[in-house]
């Protein structure tokens, strides 16, 4: 792929990239960013190469996923030698959803400020596949890819993930259900 | 009711976030344009440990020069310092019967006096002298003090 190429096919799955790039950093908008804008510059100039075994949306997500690995790596490194927190664990850092809350107009602000703490109590690897095959739009297939795990073990977490999540929010339980 | 069905509620939910965050997106051209959050915290981060670590240092610096000038003996000698004494030195009795008395620790050795400048009969009270009868050794003894002899 030449590099015009490569942008615009960066460009079509950037927002759906921020959203899985948020949900590795825990929601933290400014080093989600970071990791997007790294994992970006990782596919530019070559260092993620795109072979085409997997869609293109799989790839940058792989890289995505990987990216915020080594920056929480470095991150974990850099806060036992200063001896402090880093600034993902930093409460002023989260930004997007409660300080939206109050603000009448905008409900469905709230509704997603209750699936992202839903999420929040998941387990990582319910969380990750529930986020890749609801948000990220990719099959059971290819997030069990990008998470790195097996198709079964996948779809395991798949299952007990919505199961879990249906029990948190009962009003995304299946119609038919809610009226039994 | 299929499964796809049952993931409706689901499937709108995850929708409605994905549509709230979009609004948030950048685009290409701002992502690549804007200054990693993390450089400037960095840039915030190492001079906070830069400062700790020269203190550090300098504090190591003033002990080591503290601790290790002068040197050596000869560096003593050359500066006309006293070798320093601590309780630990093993101090000999002011009595001690031999020339070399004022000798207190082993840096004294550099301080002795020439041997030239001995008495002749120095050597003779490095060698013990034989063992006399019992009654003679109590005089021996008397007269061996520095204090008795003076006195006498």
């Amino acid at each position: 792929m030449t590099r015009a190429e490569l942008e615009e096919a960066l460009a079509g799955v950037l927002a759906v990239g921020r959203g899985w790039a948020l949900a590795q950093t825990r929601w933290n908008a400014a080093e989600a960013d970071d990791v997007l804008q790294a994992s970006v510059l990782k596919v530019l100039d070559g260092r993620a190469r795109f072979a085409e075994r997997s869609s293109f949306r799989t790839f940058v997500f792989g890289v995505i996923r990987q990216t915020a690995r080594e920056r929480r790596r470095r991150a974990l490194v850099r806060s036992l030698i200063l001896l402090r927190p880093s600034a993902s664990d930093e409460p002023a850092a989260r930004a997007g959803f409660a300080d939206l809350a109050p603000d009448a107009r905008l409900a469905s602000a709230r509704e997603s400020a209750r699936l992202v703490a839903a999420l929040e109590q998941l387990p990582a690897r319910q969380r990750e596949i529930l986020h890749l095959v609801f948000y990220g739009e990719l099959t059971i297939e290819e997030a069990s890819r990008v998470a790195g795990v097996a198709l079964g073990t996948a779809r395991t977490h798949y299952a007990r993930g919505k199961q879990r999540l249906r029990e948190l929010l009962p009003d995304l339980a299946p119609t038919g259900a809610a009226d039994e | 009711m299929s499964e796809r069905d049952d993931d409706r509620p689901l499937r709108a939910a995850f929708a409605r976030l994905r549509e709230h965050e979009a609004k948030r997106a950048p685009a290409l051209e701002q992502l690549l344009a804007r200054k990693p959050s993390d450089a400037r915290a960095q840039r915030l981060r190492w001079p906070r440990l830069a400062l700790p670590l020269a203190g550090a240092a300098a504090a190591g610096l003033v002990w080591w020069i503290s601790t290790s000038a002068p040197s050596t003996p000869g560096d003593r000698l050359a500066t006309g310092d006293s070798p320093q004494r601590s309780e630990h030195t093993p101090q000999l009795p002011d009595d001690a019967p031999i020339a070399l008395g004022s000798l207190r620790s082993p840096t004294d050795v550099l301080l002795a006096p020439p041997l030239a400048s001995l008495p002749r009969d120095f050597s003779r009270s490095l060698i013990p002298a034989p063992r006399a009868p019992a009654s003679a050794r109590d005089e021996h003894h008397s007269l061996s003090s520095p204090a008795r002899r003076f006195s006498a």
